[in-house]
C-alpha cells in the first residue's frame, strides 16, 4: 500500500482543470507551476475513448507532468469504468469524481480503482479520489463522503454547480452558501481531509480578476479553512499558489513567536506577551503548523522548479 | 446521520410564492382573498388564543368551505402540533391542499399527521397521499432534525424556518441583525435541496419584521430569500402577498403595487 504523507504536508494548493478538447490546452500547462493538473475526461465523447484518444491522453499526462505537477483525471459518475480504462495510466495520481451525492458514489468507484491499479501496474492504493460536491445532497452527506475511503484526502465544494442544483441564481450581494461552506470545511477537516474552494462570488460568477484580486480571493478562501482550489483559469495558478502558502511575513512572525515562547518557557512561564498578543501553548502549536506548512510549500515549489529545469 | 437520497429529479415547483395566514373567520378569508395570495393558510396556531381554540375548531369547517369556494388559491391549514387530530378532523375537506405544522420536532409527530391525513383522505374521498405537509422547523431541535423529519413521510412537501427568530430567541445583536438567522435558513435550504422538498421563507432584516413589514420591505425580504434559495414565504398582512409574489417572481418593485 502507498503510505500517505501527513495531511499538513499535502501541498496541492492549485489543481488546474484542463480540457482535452485540444492539445493547445495541454501542451503549455506544465510551465504554469500548478501543484496538480486534472485532465477533464467528462467532456470526451464516446469516440474520444478510441485507441487514438488513449494515446493522446497518455501524451497529455506526460505534458502535464513535465512541470512536476501531479496529474489526475476528472470523471463524472456516468460511464466511469470506460473513462477510467481510457484515462488511468502510470503517472496518474488520482481521480476527481464529479457529482458526488453520497458515500456510495465513492464506494462504487473503489473496486474499479483497485482493478486499474493492478491492470496498469500502479501501486496498490496509489490512486486518490477527490469527490466534488456540487449538489445539496453532496453537502448534506459530506461527512459520510469524506469518511468513505482512505483514498479521499481532498474534497472540492463546487459552488456554481451547487447553486444550479438548488435553483439559485447567484447574485454578488447575497452569499447563499455560508452554511454549505462552513459545513464542508468543518466536516472535511474533522475527517482529516483538505477542503478546496474559491468562495462566492469567484466560483459562482467567474468575475474577471487581476492577479492581485485573485490572490486576495485565495487568501480569503484560506482564511475560511480551504487549503486550495480546483479551477480552469491558467493565469490563476501563480497567485493562488501564493495565497494558499504562508507568507514570508508570517514565517518571520511565527519564527519569532516560537523563539519568544521558548524563552518564556525557559523562564518558567507558558504565557508570554509579544507584539500585543499573548503567546501561549495553542499559539505555539499553531506557529509550528504554519512553519511546517511553509517548509512543505517551499519543498513542493522546489520540486516543480527542478522538474521545469530538467525540461528547459 | 444517515445518508440522504434524493426523492427524485428536480424540486417540485408549483406556484406557491405567497402563503397568507388568516384567522379562522369567514370575513378574514373574504378579505384575504382580495389580495391574491397563492396559498391561503387558515391558521389555528398563531392567530388563535389557546382559550379560543375550541370555538375556532367549531367554526373551522365553515371557514374552510368558504375558502374553497374561491378560484385560483390553494388552501392549507396551519395546525397545532399537539392538537392535530382534532383540528384536522374539523378542517380537512376535499379541495384542501395540505397542512402546515409549526414547532415540529419529532418523527412521531410526522407519523401522527400522516396517519390522520390518510384516515381523512379515505373517509372523504381524497386521493390517497395527496394531502401535503409543510414542516415549520422553528425550534433548535426541529432545525437539527430537519432531514429525518422530512424523510419520515413522503407527504412532506416543504420546510420553513417559520418563526425561528422568536421561538429560538434570536434577539437583535448590536447592529440589529439576527446573527444566527442566515445559518439557520441556509441549513434548511440545503436540507430541503438534498431531500427534494421546497424551502419556504424570506430573509427579514431589521428594522422590518415579518409581521409588520411594509410591502416594500416584504418585497426585499422575498428578493433576499429567493437569492438564498427559498421558493415562497409566509406573510400575515394581505398587502404583503403581492409583494411576495413579485419578489419571488424576480419582478421589479412598483410603488402601490
Amino acid at each position: 500500500m502507498v503510505e500517505a504523507a501527513p495531511l499538513i504536508d499535502l501541498v496541492r494548493r492549485t489543481n488546474l482543470l484542463v480540457s482535452l478538447r485540444s492539445l493547445e490546452g495541454v501542451d503549455r500547462v506544465w510551465r504554469l507551476g500548478a501543484d496538480a493538473v486534472t485532465l477533464d475526461l467528462r467532456e470526451m465523447a464516446d469516440d474520444g475513448l478510441s485507441q487514438q484518444a488513449r494515446k493522446w491522453i497518455r501524451i497529455s499526462i506526460g505534458f502535464a507532468a513535465y512541470g512536476g505537477a501531479e496529474v489526475l483525471v476528472g470523471v463524472g459518475k456516468e460511464d466511469v469504468d470506460r473513462r477510467l480504462e481510457a484515462g488511468v495510466w502510470p503517472g496518474i495520481a488520482g481521480v476527481v469524481l464529479y457529482d458526488v451525492d453520497s458515500a456510495g458514489d465513492v464506494e462504487r468507484l473503489l473496486p474499479l480503482l483497485e482493478s486499474m491499479e493492478a491492470y496498469r501496474g500502479l501501486s496498490r492504493g496509489a490512486l486518490e479520489v477527490i469527490p466534488v460536491l456540487g449538489t445539496a445532497a453532496g453537502v448534506w452527506n459530506v461527512r459520510e463522503i469524506v469518511d468513505s475511503s482512505d483514498r479521499v484526502r481532498q474534497t472540492v465544494l463546487d459552488e456554481a454547480a451547487l447553486c444550479e442544483d438548488m435553483g439559485i441564481v447567484p447574485q454578488a450581494d447575497y452569499d447563499a452558501l455560508v452554511y454549505a461552506r462552513g459545513r464542508v470545511v468543518v466536516e472535511a477537516i474533522a475527517a482529516g481531509v483538505q477542503p478546496l474552494d474559491l468562495p462566492h462570488p469567484v466560483s459562482t460568477l467567474s468575475p474577471t480578476l487581476s492577479e492581485g484580486e485573485i490572490r486576495e480571493e485565495g487568501v480569503r478562501a484560506r482564511n475560511l479553512g480551504f487549503k486550495g482550489a480546483l479551477f480552469p483559469q491558467q493565469d490563476w495558478v501563480g497567485p493562488l499558489n501564493a495565497a494558499f502558502s504562508p507568507t514570508g511575513d508570517q514565517v518571520s512572525y511565527y519564527t519569532e513567536v516560537r523563539r519568544v515562547f521558548a524563552e518564556g518557557v525557559a523562564r518558567g512561564t507558558a504565557a508570554v506577551p509579544y507584539q500585543g498578543r499573548m503567546i501561549d501553548v495553542p499559539v505555539d502549536e499553531w506557529a509550528k503548523d504554519v512553519l511546517r506548512r511553509a517548509v512543505s510549500c517551499r519543498e513542493r515549489d522546489r520540486q516543480k522548479r527542478e522538474a521545469v529545469g530538467r525540461r528547459t | 446521520m444517515g445518508l440522504v437520497h434524493l426523492r427524485g429529479g428536480n424540486l417540485p415547483s408549483p406556484k406557491r410564492r405567497s402563503w397568507l395566514l388568516v384567522p379562522p373567520f369567514e370575513e378574514a378569508v373574504d378579505e384575504a382573498l382580495g389580495h391574491g395570495p397563492d396559498v391561503l393558510v387558515i391558521d389555528m396556531v398563531e392567530l388563535v388564543l389557546p382559550e379560543a381554540n375550541a370555538e375556532a375548531v367549531k367554526r373551522l369547517p365553515g371557514v374552510v368551505e368558504r375558502a374553497l369556494e374561491a378560484d385560483g388559491v390553494e388552501v392549507f391549514l396551519q395546525v397545532n402540533v399537539n392538537q392535530m387530530a382534532e383540528e384536522l378532523e374539523a378542517g380537512i375537506q376535499l379541495g384542501v391542499s395540505g397542512i402546515v405544522i409549526p414547532r415540529l420536532e419529532w418523527k412521531a409527530q410526522v407519523r401522527q399527521a400522516d396517519a390522520v391525513l390518510s384516515r381523512l383522505e379515505e373517509r372523504q374521498g381524497i386521493s390517497a397521499g395527496s394531502l401535503q405537509v409543510v414542516a415549520s422547523l422553528d425550534t433548535a431541535l426541529g432545525n437539527h432534525r430537519a432531514m429525518e423529519l422530512i424523510q419520515t413521510s413522503p407527504r412532506v412537501w416543504g420546510i420553513s424556518p417559520g418563526r425561528v427568530d422568536l421561538v429560538m430567541d434570536l434577539r437583535p445583536g448590536p447592529d440589529g441583525e439576527f446573527h444566527l438567522l442566515p445559518f439557520l435558513m441556509q441549513r434548511l435550504i440545503i436540507a430541503a435541496g438534498a431531500a427534494g422538498v421546497t424551502p419556504l421563507g424570506a430573509w427579514w432584516r431589521p428594522p422590518a419584521r415579518g409581521l409588520m413589514a411594509s410591502p416594500k420591505d416584504t418585497y426585499e425580504a422575498a428578493i433576499r430569500g429567493k437569492a438564498l434559495g427559498f421558493r415562497g414565504a409566509f406573510c400575515i398582512l394581505g398587502e404583503q402577498a403581492k409583494a411576495l409574489n413579485r419578489g419571488f417572481d424576480g419582478q421589479g418593485w412598483e410603488e402601490g403595487g
